[in-house]
C-alpha cells in the first residue's frame, strides 16, 4: 500500500485532541455511597493513573478515534498496486544489448537462450497483451538508437526486434536513459519500460522521468561465468639458442561456484598446451606456460561451462625481444650515440656523400632520429617517403619560428611513456626554437611557456620533437638523459609492430596507413579460416588513419594492398568485449526518479505492470459504518 | 407494646422471650438477678461446705452435718445477679443508607427484648461522633415499651467516630457485663482501640457488622461521582467490572481483618447483611455462635 499525500498524516494531531476532549469532559452521576473507606482504597490503585484508567472503557471514545484515523487515512490518499489491466497509450521500451545480455539463461520452459532473446520475447508478450498499445524502441549501445517509434503492429516490431544484435563494447546507459526520459517528457499517457540485466555501470540517480518507469530484470537468478583476464605471450631466448615463446593468462571466476576449467593454448593453429585447472568463486590466478612454438599470434581457449562463452577465448601477440634499430642523421654527438648504445639499440649513422646529400640506408630500420639536421637537406623523395613510413624523432631540427633563450629551469612535466622517471631537475638548456606548428604533437615538457619536448602522431606513425639542441644544454650529462633516450625509443618503436593489439568493440583505431595502399580490408579468424569482414573505411579513395573496429570479439586482421593487389602489411588485432561485462554478478540497484505529481490526484503510477487502486472509497463506507455504530453505542449508553 | 415502627411483631417476641443472652463468664451484678454470679450468694442452688468462721451468718449452718460429724459447716449456695447489657447503636449518617439503622435498630431491639425479659439490666446509647442519646438501665419487660420508644424515636445524624463517641469516661459502662455493638463498622480508625478499651472495662463485647447488599455487592456502572454520605465530598469513579472486584476484594480483606481482630480478642463478631430478616440472623447466625441460648 502507498499512499499519494503522505503529508496528511498531520492531521493525525486530532486524534490527541479527542482524547483530550475526553479527558476534560465532566459528566458524572452523584451517587451517594454510605462512606468513602472502601472506595478510597479502591481509588488508591486507580488514581496513580487516573487520566488513562478513565478512558480505558470509553467505546465510544475508541470509535471516534477509529472515525479519526481513518479520516486521516482518506486524507492521506492510500492506494493499493493491482494487477494493471490498463495499458498506457504508447509504452517505451528500452532494450538492453551490452555484451552481458549473451549470457545464457534457462527460460520458463527450460529452453536455454541468452538474456537478449528472452527480453525480445518478454517485449513481444507484452506487445501482444496489450495490442492498442503504441510501443517505440529504444536500445542502449555505443549509443542510444531509437529503432522503432510509436508502431503498434505486432510483424513490424517482431522484425525490428530480430535485427536488434548484442553490442560488444562499452554502452552508453546514462545517454540512453537520459534520451528516453526527454522522448518521454511531454507524454501525457506514456510509460517506460527498461528490459536490462542491471549490469550497469553508471548512477542514474539524478535522471528524472516524467512517466512511470519500470525496469524487468532479466537477472533473477546468479550466473556463472569463467574469463580470460590477461593473456600474453614473450619471445625468451633459451639456452640452446632456439627461440620459444612464454604465455602468461590470468583466469578469474566470476560466478558462485566452484568451475574447473579446461585451458588450451594454440600457437596460430597449432595447439601447444592444455591444462585443467580449478577456480573458486571470485579467485583469480595467473598461470605461465614456457617453451610454446614461435608464432604470430597464440590463441586461449577455455573449455567451461559457464553462462556468458564470449570471453572464454584471448589471443595474444608475441612480443618480439629484438634489438631496435636505430637510423641517427646527425653531424656528430657522442652522448646520443652512447646513450642509444646503452639501450641496446643498434644505430646506423647516415653516409654523407661528397654532394653533402645524405644516403639512404640500405638496411630496414625501425625508426628515424633527425639530430640537429636542417629539414631542407631532406627534402628528396626518397627521404619523405622513409620519414612518412617510420617514427622519427626530430632534435632541433625543424624550422621554427623564432629562437628564444631560456633564463629559467622552471620546468613543467606533462605525464607522458617519454616523461616516466624524468623530474629535469637541475638542467639548464640556454635557448629553444619555438614551432608554429605542432604537427599533431602535443608538448610535454615546458619550459615556462616554452614547448620542450612534443610528442605526438605524424601519419600513423609516432613523432617526437626537442624543440633544443641536446648540445646546448647540460641534459646529456645528467644521470635522467640515458633513461630519457630508452623511452623515447620505447615510444616510439611501440607501434611498428605487425600487431596492432587488442581493442575494445566500439573504439576508433588510429592506424598507420602505407603512402603506397589503395585498399585495405579486414579479415576474421573463424575456425581457423580467413573469413573476409569489411572494407576499411576510406574517403575519396585514401584509406582512414582512424578505423572503427569490427563490431564482434575475435581475431581480425588488417590488410593494407597497393595498386595491383599485391600484399603490403598485414597486422593483427584482437577485438575483445568491453571487459566489464563478464562481471555477470555486478548487479546494483537501479535508483531511477520519478516525478510525482501530487497535484493531480488522478494521476495513475503504475510500477512492474501494476495500477493504482485507491481504497478511499472503502475507508469512506467503513467511517460511515463507524458512524453508525457509534450511535448505536451512543443509544446503550458510553461505557462498556 | 407498640412496635409497629420497629414492626417487631409478637410472635418473634414470643420466640425471643424463650431465648437468654449467654455470658462466657459467671457475672458480677449488682441487684438479685438470675445470672450465676461470681461470688457465692442467697440463690438456691448448692454450691459447697466449709467450715464455719466467726462472723458467719449462722442460719447458713447445716445441722444436720453438724448432727453427723460434730463440726459446725456452713452451706454455701450460688449467688444470682443480674448481667448488665449494654446496647450501643451506631447512629451516624453512613447508618441511614438503605434499610440499615432500621436494621440495626431492630436487632437492638430485638437483644433488648432477649435482655430484659431474662432479668437484664439494659442500658441504650446511640452514638454518632459523640453518644448522642442514652437509655440508663432498665430492667424487666415492663421496660420494654420505654426502651422500644426510645430507640424508635432517635433519627441519624452527625459524622461517626466510634472511638471519640464510645470511650468517653461517661460513656463506658462502668460495670462489667456485654456490650454490644450495632454499627456497619465503616471507620478509618478507631475500631480496635475501642474494643480492647471495652475488653479492659470488663465487657464481653460483641461486635455486629450491619451491612445493605448494595454495599457488599454495589451495582454501580457508568461515569459516577461518588458522595460520602457523612463528609459529602464526591470522588469520581468510572465503573468497570474491574473497578468492582477490587471493591468487593477491599470489603473482604476489611471484613476479614476486623473478624480476625475480634477473634484474637476474645470478642464475638457478626457480619449481618440486612437482606436477611431479624429472626433469620437472630436465631440462626447468633444462635449457633452460642452468644444466644
Amino acid at each position: 500500500m502507498g499512499f499519494l499525500s503522505f503529508s496528511s498524516l498531520w492531521f493525525l494531531i486530532s486524534l490527541p485532541l479527542i482524547v483530550l476532549m475526553y479527558l476534560f469532559k465532566r459528566k458524572y452521576i452523584d451517587t451517594v455511597v454510605s462512606s468513602h473507606l472502601l472506595w478510597n482504597k479502591v481509588l488508591r490503585d486507580i488514581e496513580a493513573n487516573r487520566p488513562w484508567q478513565k478512558l480505558q472503557n470509553n467505546l465510544l471514545l475508541f470509535l471516534q478515534l477509529l472515525v479519526a484515523s481513518f479520516l486521516v487515512m482518506v486524507l492521506m490518499q492510500p492506494f493499493l498496486w493491482v494487477q494493471g489491466n490498463h495499458s498506457k497509450s504508447h509504452v517505451v521500451m528500452v532494450l538492453d544489448r551490452s555484451g552481458s545480455m549473451q549470457t545464457q539463461v534457462s527460460d520458463e520452459d527450460g529452453n536455454v537462450k541468452t538474456k537478449l532473446e528472452l527480453a525480445k520475447e518478454q517485449i513481444l508478450k507484452q506487445v501482444n497483451d496489450q495490442p492498442s498499445s503504441q510501443y517505440s524502441i529504444v536500445t542502449i549501445g555505443d549509443q542510444p538508437r531509437v529503432v522503432l517509434s510509436k508502431e503498434s503492429d505486432y510483424k513490424t516490431i517482431s522484425e525490428v526486434l530480430n535485427d536488434i544484435d548484442v553490442y560488444y563494447g562499452q554502452t552508453a546507459y546514462k545517454e540512453s536513459l537520459s534520451l528516453v526520459s526527454s522522448l518521454t517528457r511531454q507524454e501525457e499517457d506514456g510509460e517506460i519500460i527498461i528490459y536490462t540485466d542491471r549490469q550497469w555501470t553508471e548512477d542514474m540517480s539524478d535522471l528524472t522521468f516524467y512517466v512511470p518507469v519500470s525496469v524487468k530484470s532479466l537477472s533473477e537468478s546468479k550466473n556463472s561465468n569463467v574469463n580470460i583476464v590477461q593473456f600474453g605471450v614473450e619471445q625468451a631466448e633459451m639456452l640452446s639458442d632456439e627461440l620459444t615463446a612464454t604465455a602468461v593468462y590470468t583466469l578469474k571466476n566470476q560466478g558462485q561456484s566452484e568451475e574447473e576449467v579446461e585451458v588450451f593454448i594454440y600457437a596460430e593453429h597449432q595447439l601447444q598446451f592444455v591444462e585443467s585447472v580449478l577456480l573458486q568463486p571470485g579467485q583469480q590466478q595467473s598461470f605461465l606456460t614456457e617453451d610454446l612454438r614461435i608464432a604470430d599470434y597464440y590463441r586461449l581457449e577455455l573449455n567451461v561451462d559457464d553462462d556468458l562463452k564470449v570471453d572464454n577465448i584471448s589471443y595474444a601477440f608475441s612480443e618480439k625481444n629484438e634489438t631496435k634499430t636505430a637510423l641517427l642523421i646527425t653531424e656528430g654527438n657522442l652522448f646520443l650515440e652512447k646513450a642509444l648504445k646503452l639501450g641496446d639499440i643498434k644505430v646506423i649513422k647516415v653516409q654523407i656523400d661528397s654532394d653533402g646529400l645524405m644516403v639512404l640506408p640500405k638496411s630496414d630500420v625501425d625508426f628515424i632520429i633527425v639530430d640537429a639536421i636542417d629539414n631542407v637537406k631532406l627534402n628528396s623523395d626518397e627521404w619523405n617517403d622513409l620519414l612518412f613510413s617510420k617514427p622519427v624523432w626530430y632534435i632541433d631540427s625543424l624550422e621554427g619560428d623564432e629562437v628564444v633563450s631560456l633564463p629559467s629551469s622552471d620546468y613543467k612535466i606533462i605525464g607522458h611513456p617519454v616523461t616516466e622517471f624524468i623530474s629535469m631537475q637541475n638542467i639548464h638548456i640556454s635557448n629553444a626554437a619555438i614551432l608554429s606548428d605542432y604537427d599533431g604533437g602535443k608538448p610535454i615538457v615546458y619550459s615556462g611557456d616554452v614547448p620542450l619536448i612534443i610528442a605526438g602522431t605524424k601519419d600513423g606513425y609516432s613523432q617526437l620533437i626537442f624543440t633544443f639542441n641536446l648540445h646546448q644544454s647540460d641534459l646529456p650529462l645528467r644521470v635522467e638523459f640515458p633513461i630519457l633516450i630508452q623511452n623515447a625509443v620505447e615510444w616510439l618503436t611501440n607501434d611498428a609492430f605487425d600487431s596492432i593489439g587488442q581493442a575494445v568493440v566500439g573504439e576508433t583505431l588510429e592506424l598507420a596507413i602505407s603512402p603506397k595502399t589503395s585498399k585495405a580490408q579486414w579479415y576474421k579468424q573463424v575456425n581457423e579460416q580467413r573469413e573476409f569482414v569489411t572494407e576499411a573505411e576510406e574517403t575519396d579513395q585514401v584509406i582512414l588513419n582512424l578505423q572503427t573496429i569490427p563490431s564482434e570479439p575475435g581475431m581480425y586482421e588488417f590488410i593494407e594492398m597497393d595498386d595491383n593487389d599485391n600484399q603490403l602489411t598485414r597486422r593483427y588485432l584482437e577485438v575483445v568485449m568491453d571487459p566489464f561485462e563478464s562481471n555477470l554478478d555486478y548487479l546494483p540497484e537501479l535508483k531511477l526518479q520519478q516525478v510525482n505529481e501530487i497535484h493531480e490526484l488522478e494521476v495513475r503510477k503504475s510500477s512492474n505492470g501494476y495500477d493504482i487502486y485507491s481504497i478511499v472509497p472503502w475507508l469512506i463506507l467503513l467511517i460511515l459504518i463507524m458512524v453508525l455504530l457509534e450511535w448505536g453505542v451512543y443509544q446503550r449508553g458510553s461505557a462498556i | 407494646m407498640d412496635v409497629s415502627n420497629l414492626s417487631m411483631d409478637s410472635t418473634l417476641l414470643a420466640r425471643l422471650e424463650q431465648l437468654k443472652l449467654n455470658t462466657r463468664n459467671r457475672v458480677r451484678g449488682k441487684m438479685q438477678g438470675k445470672r450465676r454470679a461470681e461470688q457465692m450468694g442467697s440463690s438456691l442452688d448448692f454450691a459447697d461446705y466449709r467450715l464455719y468462721s466467726p462472723g458467719d451468718d449462722v442460719r447458713q449452718l447445716d445441722w444436720n452435718a453438724y448432727g453427723r460429724t460434730g463440726k459446725p459447716f456452713i452451706k454455701l449456695f450460688l449467688d444470682e445477679q443480674e448481667l448488665q447489657v449494654n446496647l450501643y447503636i451506631d447512629c451516624s449518617k453512613s447508618m441511614d443508607f438503605d434499610n440499615k439503622f432500621l436494621y440495626a435498630r431492630q436487632l437492638a431491639a430485638s437483644i433488648g427484648y432477649i435482655a430484659l425479659a431474662g432479668y437484664d439490666r439494659v442500658s441504650t446509647h446511640f452514638f454518632s461522633d459523640q453518644v448522642n442519646a442514652s437509655l440508663p438501665p432498665i430492667r424487666g419487660k415492663g421496660s420494654f415499651h420505654r426502651f422500644l420508644q426510645f430507640i424508635s424515636k432517635e433519627i441519624p445524624r452527625n459524622k461517626g467516630d466510634i472511638s471519640k463517641a464510645i470511650l468517653n469516661p461517661g460513656a463506658i459502662p462502668k460495670k462489667p457485663g456485654v456490650t454490644w455493638i450495632f454499627s456497619d463498622f465503616l471507620y478509618e480508625t478507631g475500631i480496635e482501640e475501642t474494643i480492647s478499651y471495652l475488653s479492659a472495662a470488663g465487657q464481653q463485647v460483641v461486635v455486629v457488622q450491619i451491612l445493605s447488599p448494595i454495599e457488599i455487592k454495589p451495582n454501580l456502572s457508568g461515569d459516577l461521582q461518588l458522595i460520602d454520605s457523612e463528609s459529602h465530598l464526591g470522588k469520581e469513579v468510572a465503573m468497570s467490572a474491574k473497578v468492582l472486584k477490587m471493591y468487593e476484594k477491599e470489603l473482604n480483606s476489611y471484613t476479614e481483618s476486623l473478624k480476625k481482630y475480634c477473634f484474637d480478642h476474645l470478642t464475638d463478631y457478626f457480619l449481618v447483611n440486612t437482606e436477611k430478616t431479624i429472626s433469620e440472623t437472630v436465631f440462626q447466625s447468633f444462635r449457633a455462635s452460642g452468644i444466644l441460648q
